[in-house]
């Protein structure tokens, strides 16, 4: 068994040296720590701030196109939106709607009664019957759409067809949208269809 | 006191412990050079470290000003993608009925059999009913005829002959009312 004899070990040339250099490499193994902590968390920090760059820099993109193709726009596309479902119902938009679609179609519209069943937050459904000469009635089923001035559906119709004359009897809803509550704060994107459609049924209103 | 000898255990000679010691300070001046060659590195990885993080945050401080010029143009976008879904949404709801008559008118005209489409409804739920009127018997059942050969190739869940009249009040005509249920017919038109 080998036994130490730390005085002589103490005492032996190149002791304090080999102390020396010790020390220096406790020192430097110390630094050593100290920097590649630093470097990793620099390095995390910097692949955070690396994305979240990237993800604004797209969003940046995105917001310029949607400046180019949307900035003189948007506002009367939203018009045409409130146009088509108003942002608040009333009985006096809901007769002026009728109104137009009889001026535009040709088609009287008098007697209806609001299907009760249907009818929700967002949307009014009347049940009510026409009857016209058969162009006249044709005419009606091509335009009831926006005609109005406003988005109309049908969701349901039965005809009775005669010679010199059809009857419809249908079911008509008018919608209404009552305001975002919230906003998304992703950048959206507006497309070429979306806006294609639009003006496409605003020159129809 | 007694002293005992271990005959065993071995004094390590002065000589042999600055041999050792030699061994060590070349294994510690190696390792030095080494942590110093390392901790310049890791100086220069944490020196373009930082001025990559400081370029990066200018950078995303003028994405942020630059995208926050156009606030009012998002608010709008997003009021116009919030209704332009909703609007989609009631799009749907729409029967589109003149498709599914011009579809039953194009069946009836492609039977080269003279009849009258009388009454034609539909809800919701694509199920209609109609009814045709013939002028005489042979139509009738021509088109029976027809329909058991071609509804097969048409439009429709299925066909089923409700009821069957003759009306003799005048000119005698025959009535046949049927019940389907259309296939959902797609229209791209707005």
């Amino acid at each position: 068994m080998t036994q130490f004899n730390f005085k002589e070990m103490f005492k032996a040339r190149g002791f304090k040296q080999l102390l020396l250099l010790g020390t220096l490499n406790l020192v430097l193994i110390a630094l050593f720590s100290y920097l590649a902590i630093r470097v990793y968390e620099n390095y995390s920090s910097y692949t955070v701030l690396n994305t979240q760059k990237e993800s604004l820099k797209q969003n940046a993109l995105l917001v310029k196109n949607n400046a180019d193709l949307l900035q003189d726009s948007i506002l009367s596309y939203n018009n045409t939106l409130e146009r088509l479902i108003p942002t608040e119902e009333n009985y006096f938009r809901i007769i002026s709607a009728f109104e137009n679609l009889s001026a535009q179609t040709g088609i009287p519209i008098n007697d209806y009664s609001i299907n009760i069943d249907q009818t929700t937050d967002s949307k009014i459904t009347f049940d009510f019957s026409i009857e016209g000469a058969p162009l006249a009635i044709e005419k009606f089923f091509n335009t009831y759409k926006y005609a109005s001035g406003r988005y109309i559906s049908i969701s349901q119709v039965s005809f009775s067809f005669d010679e010199e004359k059809t009857t419809a009897s249908l079911s008509l809803t008018l919608y209404n949208s009552p305001k975002a509550t919230t906003q998304s704060t992703d950048i959206q994107i507006v497309n070429k269809n979306q806006i294609e459609k639009i003006e496409e049924i605003a020159t129809l209103l | 006191m007694k002293k005992r000898i271990n005959l065993f255990s071995q004094r390590i000679a002065p000589k042999k412990i600055v041999n050792y010691y030699k061994v060590l300070k070349k294994i510690f001046s190696f390792l030095i050079i080494f942590l110093i060659i390392s901790n310049l590195a890791l100086s220069g990885v944490l020196f373009i470290l930082d001025n990559h993080k400081k370029n990066i945050n200018k950078n995303i401080l003028s994405f942020q000003s630059y995208i926050s010029q156009f606030d009012n143009l998002a608010s709008d976008i997003s009021s116009f993608i919030y209704r332009y879904n909703l609007f989609e949404g009631f799009t749907q709801e729409d029967l589109n009925s003149n498709a599914y008559l011009s579809y039953l008118t194009d069946f009836l005209n492609n039977s080269r059999i003279t009849v009258e489409l009388k009454n034609f409804s539909l809800n919701t739920n694509k199920e209609t009913s109609f009814s045709l009127e013939f002028l005489n018997y042979e139509d009738a059942i021509l088109f029976t005829q027809y329909l058991e050969k071609e509804s097969g190739k048409a439009n429709l869940e299925f066909l089923k002959l409700d009821s069957f009249s003759l009306d003799f009040s005048g000119s005698d005509t025959y009535s046949l009312n049927f019940s389907t249920k259309f296939e959902r017919i797609t229209n791209d038109s707005i």
